[in-house]
């Protein structure tokens, strides 16, 4: 037996001057032996391609006529291969009395065979046949999961999907009306899609790919369907973005922790001034009296004046007045102290509370003294307190407030990054108001 | 460089925490009014004080 | 691979083996099938004409799997309801043969194999029965009812005018591939794995009008 000659050319259609016998408009097949079935551009019919005769198969009622986004016939270069867009059908499903409808588009290179470009409201997927079998997984949840190649895929959607228009050409028998049972899985990008007919199962999987990738693949014209709500598949654009801002956050924390910790370690705290006290109302001349002068030493900081009493169920106001000696400076201010508590049907209250504290900023060094002048009901018993003066007291508030406030974005993002899956979801089988 | 607004936002919030650690700044601080020129005469008299001394009042006001 | 010369006994042109082990092969001038009888060749009946494919892979098509070359000796074409495919039959570097099923442009390769165990009857198989062999869970993906259609070049065993066979098509959860072959009153194993295009590094390919 001879060898073939080195290489052979195949024509690009078998039999010359294709014609239409329902209304006799010239055929091109460009999917060569593998066409099964092709579709007259003009009147639409479906034809039998293995037919010399190309047997009308279906004839087509309707006056709708649809145009392929990606127009048949036209080429691209797609991962590295040519592909050349040979047939286009629309299917459809219904759920909860909406008709969906979506484009799919049959790619076609004579030595690496078929790929499927779809379509819906500007989303596009790239789906190739699987010849292996996704194993059922556990359900999560509700949803029944399926796991291929170490991904697991949850369950989306079943429904019934029908032919609704063709055009181009096909390697098998098509037909307007013929429906299968279709179950989608999605793990974003990816999606397994399994297609049931009475005889055989056919598993695809696909990838969600931006029409800006098919466009440029295709070099057509304008711009690409902007895409509408959120795809299956669509991959979530937030998830990167909030695990980089978390990861910043934990960073910024630390960070304030950081500062916080300095600041208890290099804060002096020092005790300057601590005495008792007694005061009745009515009983002295003179409610006001001055404390003996203490040094406020070191840097422009803060002061705390606590206040302690021996309040019960009674209040007393205290005036009070931090003096540098020397300038004349005062920082003037009042502070209530209130203390009441009890028994009700509900159990132990108590409102207020016996102690104080007031703490004052930018005090510059120097010697200072207090003016007190504490207030009271005339006739109530006399309280007891003790002042207490500390200079450059540490305090952990701006620790909590920056935390809180960096905490913002990365919890907005969280937050649309879960609004975006569950509009995601909404159009499942699983959405809230019962889909399908 | 990801995510500049939320460098710059945190780089602000931690400025401003830096120099209020610094500053020994009280996140709630109590309010005082600054009062000026407080004669030396209240040590010894404290029920003299009046809380507006200088500034804008530099005279006596009030009642006797 | 060792080439042996002999003549067509129809036309007379000559015939050269591409492979040792072949028991039928095809003559491309007069279109006979012979069988390999010891020496001798017979001319045991016609290819009917063979309906065009488009099958990308030819005779003396070479590529490599699993890092062993192997070189396109023969093919049947098969045809069923829905359509058609080739097993393209090759013979490796170590003179081992296999086979690259090609249907519509989607490759399998399998080699026949000894049966693990007792292989189900042709007419208990549904879709999605599973089988265990060699520690892999295979599960029915196809039943197919089809007949030849064509022969070319060198096979391995007499293989022509036969009525419909029932093939069964099985797959694993990781590409593995097996096909059930009920041609014979022994059903035969061949077990493999789907192979993408590109892995097999094909040459001396056809070539296709409009086409790089």
């Amino acid at each position: 037996m001879t060898p073939a000659s080195s290489t052979t050319r195949i024509p690009g259609s078998t039999v010359k001057g294709l014609n239409c016998p329902n209304c006799g408009a010239a055929l091109q097949i460009r999917g060569f032996e593998h066409t099964l079935t092709v579709v007259c551009p003009q009147c639409l019919s479906v034809l039998d391609a293995k037919d010399p005769n190309l047997q009308v198969l279906q004839k087509f009622e309707s006056k709708t006529r649809i145009a392929p986004l990606i127009p048949l016939g036209s080429r691209g270069l797609w991962h590295g291969t040519v592909y050349e867009t040979i047939g286009y059908q629309q299917r459809s499903t219904e759920a909860g009395g909406t008709v969906y409808s979506w484009g799919e588009y049959l790619l076609f290179n004579p030595y690496k065979g078929f790929r499927y470009f779809t379509e819906y409201n500007g989303h596009w997927n790239d789906v190739r046949t699987l010849r292996a079998l996704p194993q059922p997984g556990f359900a999560i949840g509700r949803k029944p999961h399926v796991n291929f190649a170490g991904t697991s895929y949850t369950h989306f959607a079943t429904a019934q999907a029908s032919t609704t228009y063709v055009l181009g050409e096909f390697p098998w028998q098509i037909r307007r009306g013929e429906s299968v049972a279709a179950k989608d899985y999605v793990a974003p990008p990816k999606i397994l899609s399994s297609e049931a007919t009475p005889s055989e199962t056919v598993w695809s999987i696909g990838e969600y790919v931006s029409g800006a990738e098919v466009w440029q693949a295709f070099k057509l014209p304008g711009a690409p369907p902007r895409p509408l709500g959120v795809y299956l598949n669509q991959p979530n654009p937030l998830v990167e973005k909030s695990k980089g801002l978390w990861r910043l956050y934990r960073i910024f924390l630390l960070i304030a922790f950081a500062l916080l910790l300095a600041g208890y370690v290099f804060s002096g705290n020092q005790e300057v001034f601590r005495q008792h006290y007694a005061f009745a109302a009515g009983v002295q001349p003179e409610a006001s009296f001055v404390t003996p002068a203490f040094d406020l030493k070191g840097r422009t900081t803060n002061v705390e004046i606590s206040t302690k009493t021996d309040l019960a169920n009674n209040w007393t106001y205290f005036n009070f007045a931090l003096i540098n000696e020397e300038t004349g400076q005062a920082y003037d201010f009042g502070r209530e102290v209130s203390y009441y508590t009890g028994r009700d049907s509900d159990g132990s209250w108590s409102e207020g509370a016996p102690s104080d504290t007031a703490t004052i900023s930018a005090v510059p060094a120097g010697r200072y003294y207090l003016r007190v002048e504490p207030e009271m009901d005339r006739n109530s018993r006399s309280v007891d307190y003790e002042i207490r003066v500390r200079r450059d007291v540490p305090r952990s508030s701006w620790f909590w407030f920056v935390a809180i406030l960096l905490l913002i974005p990365p919890a907005w993002t969280t937050f649309r990054r879960f609004s975006f899956e569950s509009q995601r979801w909404r159009e499942s089988d699983y959405a809230p108001t019962g889909g399908d | 460089m990801r995510h500049p607004l939320y460098l710059l936002y945190a780089l602000m919030l931690l400025g401003v925490m830096g120099l209020a650690e610094y500053n020994g700044l009280p996140f709630l601080g109590a309010r005082t009014n600054e009062v000026k020129n407080v004669p030396k005469t209240v040590r010894d008299n404290p029920g003299a004080y009046r809380s507006i001394y200088g500034g804008y009042y530099s005279h006596y006001v009030g009642g006797k | 691979m060792s080439e042996r010369v002999a003549n067509c006994p129809n036309c007379g042109a000559p015939i050269k083996f591409l492979w040792s082990s072949a028991v039928q092969t095809t003559c491309e001038f007069c279109h006979s099938i012979l069988v390999r009888r010891d020496v001798d060749l017979e001319r045991v009946g016609d290819v009917a004409d063979r309906p065009p494919d488009s099958s990308p892979l030819q005779i003396a098509s070479e590529g490599i799997y699993a890092g062993k070359p192997f070189v396109v000796v023969g093919r049947i074409l098969y045809e069923y309801e829905q359509g058609g495919w080739n097993e393209w039959h090759l013979i490796f570097n170590d003179g081992s043969s296999g086979w690259l099923s090609d249907a519509q442009l989607e490759y399998d390769i399998s080699f026949l194999g000894p049966a693990p165990g007792e292989l189900p009857p042709a007419g208990s198989l549904v879709c999605g029965n599973k089988f265990t062999w060699n520690a892999a869970e295979y599960e029915v993906t196809s039943l197919t009812r089809a007949h030849y259609r064509g022969v070319e070049g060198e096979l391995p065993f007499v293989y022509w005018d036969k009525s419909d066979v029932l093939f069964a098509d099985l797959r694993t959860a990781d590409g593995r591939f097996a096909t059930i072959d009920y041609s014979d009153q022994k059903p035969l194993l061949f077990l493999g794995e789907a192979v993408e295009f590109d892995a097999l590094r094909l040459n001396n390919l056809r070539e296709f009008e409009g086409w790089k």
